[in-house]
């Protein structure tokens, strides 16, 4: 027998000590790329718990594990747990469950005899006995994630050791939580924040276009008024063309000389009483205007479709900014003919990329504003230019109207932001174009002068095709 | 975290406390371990270490106690000091005696359990797993009384300590705390030191190739082994080793060299011993031990020598180092000898701690020399054995 035995035998057991370590180490690793792939991979707060559940339970082999936050003053309150029935339960914070808050994991090991786990014991079909506290963070506060064991004294100093071993870990994957939880947040909040934009955009745009009501109608009403005046005409015209046609049509059956003739005195007869000529003329002149009107129906409906539907059209289309003044003008010009002057300078600017309904929303806006500070009348100037030095598609709003101050200026695009009376704006106008134009990439500025007018300069980058 | 060892050797009691006294009004501490030599009135010494707020435990070790510093080696010290001053720790001490009916009953489990409980509650932290339980106990019981630390705190937290010892096996071993003081007196400490701790356990002894067979015992009396009496098949295994007792005596002293080894499975599969101590034969034939057996069980003949057992200090010691982390440095040692193993290597006794005081450069050891150890053993299991040496190292 070797003299050196129980030296052997120690030896062999230090080769399995370090062998030991070298499995915490490796579980550590594996532990933290498990870590990374879940938080890579987790889509909401509750996957990501789950999956950070699933390490632990690899590192601290427990039956129950939880996490409490802070509530309120001397409260804890679970928020995320293995166990279903613990969520939501508030927790007296003790000396040792202060300790763990403060970064030292504490292990305790019969947790039936402790005061603050006596109210709780009874909600665990498990009878969890052996505890471990470890320091942990969530949304930047300070936190406790607790793992439970049903052994007595299963978790002693030694988890403890391994815990503050693990600490940097465990930190990390705090660290990492919470980042994970900021961004899902953040994810959340853009969406949100888009929902909201999308809503406010609808909403003006409705307050737009009821505005603009009264109007549209009055323009549509127009046409259509004398298009039905026409067909009256033409209906009570009728039946005198109908007569001339049984003429005809006997004058075409008649077989003597005699019915000719009489037929001939009777078509010259209706001819004379129905002065023939100017009715037709006058038919024609029907139907033209008839047409026409139709047609400005038809521009001031295919105005508002544009303003109004653009669901289906997508971001890259690309909008021709004077199509979009056309439009925008068609749908204001109740606003504005008979006490405003329109002028029209419109070069051939490039097209932008964007929704041709959105710009039209943006220009219906300015002129709707340049209408309203116009109210004594004045001048309404639109142009229209290619910025070669910047590669923009420029287009300006110029009214003679009352002017904007100097400090209304600088909260202008500011939401819910208005000059006008109460109830006679939203404050969305100039904000929901603002960020219509910042999301196509341009941008609008103002200049202004009291008693003097008003300036709006858009720019758009010019699409290169 | 800082420890203090002192050692004070001197025959006139007074004298004794007064430098006793001394040295704790001028050292800072959060617990206090002595040990001293039971010639001592260890109601004088207590009162010494009461008077200090300090808690503390004392126990009686063989024929004096261990000491190693920088300043001093001392194999047969009065009475040996370790001062703990861990203001970021906790601990606390408890204590039963055995015969308080009160309390214990007279089971040494409920006693053990009660001790432990109290020494938890001194430490302010009721329940928390502390990182060791230090104990010193009265001898004959000491497996009852580790059941009852286990039914408190369970299997896992390490316990560590010493049976009380006396200089001749006559029964004047003695523990005191500030609870209690008596030969029966289960003294524990709970230590939740701030910084992490080595521990190790183990004896200084080889197998033999002779196996025996219990083939009739009761508790510590070992009736037969291999069907005959047990004191005549021993003295015929180690070639006449205690013939001088076979009519009944006291063997300790003979038996020191080849111990009975209680054979344990290690989880890498190799085999490690528990020593069993025979202390004396009775008139039956009968062997008394220094620990449980039972029937069944099988028990190997081991073999140790002056050099093994001396050599064991160091590498005991070394062991518990090497199980600190990489970045913590040992700062003093608490150890524990077996009395068997003293008395076996004799004057050898002061070389081994001149060797350790070199080795590990001054580092404060205090030690006992006891009448059985407990400790956690290379199965992970906290065992009751005799001849076992161990060591436990603080550190920063």
């Amino acid at each position: 027998m070797n003299k050196d035995y129980e030296n052997v035998l120690e030896d062999l057991a230090l080769v399995y000590r370090l062998k030991e370590q070298a499995e915490a180490h490796k579980k550590e690793s594996d532990a933290l790329l498990d870590g990374t792939r879940a938080l890579l991979t987790a889509t909401s707060e509750q996957e990501l718990y789950q999956k950070m559940f699933g390490i632990f339970r690899g590192l601290y082999n427990y039956d129950v594990c939880f996490v409490l936050e802070n509530d309120s003053k001397g409260k804890m309150r679970c928020t995320n747990s293995t166990y279903a029935p613990i969520l939501n339960s508030l927790w007296q914070i003790d000396e040792t469950l202060s300790r763990a808050i403060k970064s030292t994991p504490v292990a305790l090991f019969n947790i039936k005899m402790q005061p603050t786990w006596q109210q709780h014991l009874t909600v665990f079909e498990i009878p969890v006995t052996s505890v471990l506290y470890c320091p942990f963070n969530v949304h930047s506060q300070h936190a406790v994630i607790v793992f439970c064991h049903k052994s007595l004294g299963y978790y002693t100093q030694e988890y403890v050791e391994m815990a503050n071993r693990y600490s940097t870990f465990t930190e990390q994957m705090a660290v990492s939580v919470q980042a994970k939880l900021m961004a899902l947040e953040t994810v959340r909040l853009k969406e949100e924040k888009a929902q909201v934009e999308k809503s406010l955009i609808d909403s003006e745009k409705m307050a737009s276009l009821g505005l603009l009501a009264a109007g549209v109608a009055h323009e549509i009403n127009n046409p259509i008024a004398f298009i039905n005046s026409n067909i009256h005409f033409l209906k009570d015209t009728l039946p005198y063309l109908v007569e001339m046609q049984s003429i005809v049509a006997k004058l075409a059956r008649s077989g003597s000389e005699a019915e000719r003739e009489s037929l001939a005195a009777h078509a010259a007869s209706w001819q004379k009483q129905n002065k023939f000529e100017s009715l037709s003329d006058e038919i024609s002149d029907i139907c033209t205007e008839s047409q026409e009107g139709l047609e400005r129906v038809t521009d001031i409906i295919t105005s508002l479709r544009s303003f109004s539907h653009d669901a289906d059209i997508a971001d890259d289309e690309t909008v021709n900014v004077n199509d979009c003044i056309e439009h925008a003008l068609r749908l204001v010009n109740s606003e504005l003919k008979h006490r405003i002057e329109i002028v029209q300078e419109l070069a051939s600017p490039p097209a932008v990329k964007g929704k041709t309904g959105k710009l039209n929303q943006i220009l219906v806006n300015l002129f709707v504003n340049a209408a309203q500070a116009m109210e004594d009348g004045g001048t309404l100037t639109i142009t229209s230019s290619y910025d070669n030095h910047h590669n923009t598609t420029v287009v300006t709003v110029s009214d003679t109207g009352c002017g904007i101050e100097k400090h209304a200026q600088q909260k202008l695009f500011e939401p819910f932001y208005t000059t006008k009376p109460t109830g006679k704006g939203t404050g969305l106008g100039l904000y929901i174009s603002f960020s219509i134009i910042e999301a196509m990439g341009g941008t609008i500025s103002v200049e202004s002068e009291v008693n003097v007018g008003t300036t709006f300069t858009l720019t758009f980058p010019a699409y290169e095709q | 975290m800082q420890v203090i060892s002192h050692s004070i050797v001197e025959s006139n009691t007074d004298s004794l406390c007064t430098s006793l006294k001394k040295f704790l009004d001028a050292t800072p501490s959060s617990v206090t371990i002595a040990y001293s030599n039971c010639v001592h009135s260890t109601e004088d010494i207590r009162s010494v270490l009461e008077a200090q707020p300090v808690p503390f435990m004392l126990a009686t070790s063989c024929l004096g106690a261990l000491h190693c510093s920088a300043e001093a080696t001392e194999a047969e010290s009065d009475v040996s000091v370790l001062c703990i001053n861990d203001e970021l720790g906790a601990y606390g001490i408890g204590s039963v005696d055995l015969a308080d009916n009160t309390i214990a009953d007279n089971d040494p489990q409920k006693a053990g359990a009660h001790a432990l409980e109290q020494a938890l509650v001194n430490a302010g932290r009721p329940y928390e797993s502390p990182a060791l339980i230090w104990c010193a106990l009265p001898p004959g019981d000491e497996e009852r009384i580790l059941e009852g630390f286990a039914s408190v705190v369970g299997e896992q937290v390490p316990i560590f300590g010493g049976s009380a010892a006396d200089n001749a096996v006559e029964g004047s071993w003695h523990t005191a705390t500030a609870h209690a003081s008596s030969s029966n007196t289960v003294a524990v400490c709970v230590m939740y030191p701030s910084t992490p701790l080595g521990l190790s356990y183990s004896s200084g002894y080889k197998p033999t190739d002779t196996v025996f067979t219990i083939t009739k015992a009761n508790g510590r009396n070992l009736i037969e082994l291999d069907g005959q009496p047990a004191s005549a098949v021993y003295n015929q295994a180690t070639n006449n080793l205690i013939e001088s007792q076979l009519r009944g005596g006291q063997i300790l002293g003979l038996t020191s060299s080849a111990p009975l080894g209680k054979p344990v499975e290690l989880e890498n599969g190799a085999l490690n011993y528990l020593l069993c101590h025979p202390d004396q034969v009775c008139e039956d034939g009968s062997l008394n031990v220094f620990s449980e057996t039972h029937q069944g069980e099988q028990l190997t003949l081991m073999e140790g020598n002056i050099e093994s057992l001396t050599s064991r200090a160091e590498r005991v010691i070394n062991n518990a180092i090497m199980l600190l982390p990489q970045d913590k440095t040992p700062v003093g040692v608490l150890m524990i000898y077996c009395a068997g193993c003293r008395l076996m290597v004799g004057d050898a006794i002061k070389p081994m701690i001149n060797n350790l005081q070199e080795t590990f450069e001054g580092l404060p050891i205090c030690g006992a020399f006891t009448f059985g150890e407990q400790g956690r053993f290379l199965d992970g299991k906290n065992r009751h054995g005799n001849l076992m040496i161990s060591a436990v190292v603080f550190s920063q």
